[in-house]
């Protein structure tokens, strides 16, 4: 019974070896791609997290007003807009 | 050695322990293990993207020159990129076009982009991966696209991107210059924004001022820009990471404070018991340290490893209507893993450290008091 019980624990200590020993495998096998060719022949600026507004699509080109681009009053319609935060450089003032 | 081993034993009847108590034993762990997976799903997803955006947007453009008319971007007369790849210091300026459409078959919002390098030819395209699955599209496929002026535009299909391009162009149509300003509306001699390189990186801030300096109406936006709004997207105080982790904390808080808060009549008369038999306080608290460090450890790795599997394996399938929100097409998160460590390991901390200490507290209160008013109930 005793035993029963360290092979769970050892189970338990193996699985995060195994997690570990994971980060380091799949870690090698992407270094072989060339993950950042595209960006550099295409011209891109900005990551596809979030396809539905131009403010959570393009976050780095968006203007203060994108959010608010439906009309004025309108508020952002559109989830994403809560979680992707507007560029730094949009809240620094601008000489 | 002799200390080794009474740990063991301690260990053991900490195990049995818990086995008893086996309902509110796997309450807690999954509690925990819930709350360790949520938590580091979000961590882990924060350290890749991170990542990924430091790594691919590194090769941005230099310099991004936009042009405002009432607070939005409009397209760029071509006189101006002649004028600006005129200046000093700048060693290629280069037209951008790139926009959004509707599909009209599918309603989701696509990005058209006319590659700076390597654009396919006219009639053409290079489709993103995760459109290509929305539509099941494959290499040699017909696709009608909509022209401004009217009518339907046929392009042929050339290539589908690899999914690990999808964060980055999942969504996008790589066009001939033609066929882009055929579909968006953008008249010839007009581009979408300007792409910059410069000579001398450190230049690139004057330059900039020299731009807006020539012309106030337009904003530059430097590569290092790009990367600063993306580190602020994934920063610890985001609301990416906020509004995930915010609620887990307060979920933790309650687990903690249920701990702390007191052992259950029957812990308390084990205690007693134990007490009688002639353990000493010491070793109630090691059983009591044993038995919520055997909860919290076991819970919160658990967690880790679902994590790992669920982001990487399962590439965040539980998140992506997360990000998704409105629209139809989403990037599969085929992510590197890539995490610093620091986030995990202070995660771990967070969890168990708690959880443990809160253990001790009444069991601290129990082991002080007298065995024989603890087992009569009278404690």
């Amino acid at each position: 019974m005793m035993r029963l019980r360290f092979l769970l624990l050892a189970a338990l200590l193996g699985s995060a070896g195994f997690w570990l020993a994971d980060a380091q495998h799949v870690s090698a096998s992407y270094q072989e791609r060339n993950r950042s060719l595209l960006v550099a022949r295409w011209g891109l600026t900005d990551l596809f997290l979030a396809g539905e507004a131009r403010h959570s699509r393009h976050p780095s080109m968006a203007t203060a007003a994108d959010a608010l681009g439906t009309g004025p009053g309108q508020l952002d319609l559109f989830p994403s807009g809560a979680l992707i935060a507007p560029p730094p450089q949009l809240r620094a003032a601008r000489p | 050695m002799r200390a080794l081993r009474r740990l063991g034993w301690i260990l053991e009847y900490a195990l049995g322990s818990l086995g008893r108590r086996r309902g509110r034993t796997l309450g807690l762990l999954l509690c925990l293990l819930v709350l360790s997976f949520l938590a580091a799903t979000v961590v882990l997803l924060r350290d890749s993207l991170r990542h990924e955006a430091q790594q691919r947007l590194r090769h941005a453009p230099e310099l991004v020159l936009q042009q405002l008319v009432a607070g939005r971007p409009v397209p760029v007369n071509s006189e101006r990129l002649q004028e600006i790849g005129d200046l000093r210091g700048v060693r290629d300026a280069s037209c951008r076009l790139w926009g959004y459409m509707a599909d009209p078959s599918t309603g989701a919002l696509l990005s058209l982009v006319v590659p700076l390098n390597g654009a396919p030819e006219a009639g053409t395209l290079i489709v993103g991966s995760a459109y290509a699955r929305l539509l099941q599209l494959e290499v040699g496929a017909w696709l009608s696209l909509p022209q401004a002026a009217g009518g339907p535009r046929m392009l042929q299909v050339v290539e589908v991107l690899p999914q690990s391009a999808d964060v980055v162009a999942g969504d996008t149509l790589a066009l001939h210059a033609d066929d882009f300003r055929a579909i968006s509306g953008t008249p010839a001699g007009q581009c979408s924004d300007l792409a910059l390189r410069v000579r001398n990186q450190r230049e690139q801030g004057t330059i900039a001022e020299k731009v807006q300096l020539k012309y106030a109406d337009m904003r530059a936006l430097s590569r290092a820009e790009i990367l600063r709004s993306y580190e602020a997207l994934f920063d610890w105080r985001s609301t990416l990471v906020l509004a995930m982790l915010g609620p887990l904390s307060l979920a933790m808080l309650v687990i903690v404070w249920e701990r702390a808060s007191g052992l259950s009549s029957a812990e308390r008369r084990e205690i007693g018991i134990l007490r009688g038999l002639g353990w000493g306080s010491g070793d109630i608290l090691l059983l009591k340290t044993c038995e919520s460090l055997v909860i919290a450890v076991s819970g919160t790795m658990l967690g880790l490893v679902l994590a790992w599997a669920h982001l990487y394996w399962w590439q965040g399938g539980l998140l992506a209507p997360v990000l998704q929100g409105w629209s139809l097409l989403f990037p599969a998160l085929e992510l590197e893993p890539r995490t610093s460590g620091l986030g995990l390991w202070s995660l771990v901390a967070l969890l168990v450290v708690p959880y443990a200490l809160a253990g001790l507290v009444p069991g601290w209160r129990a082991a002080t008091r007298d065995p024989d008013a603890i087992m009569r109930g009278a404690a």
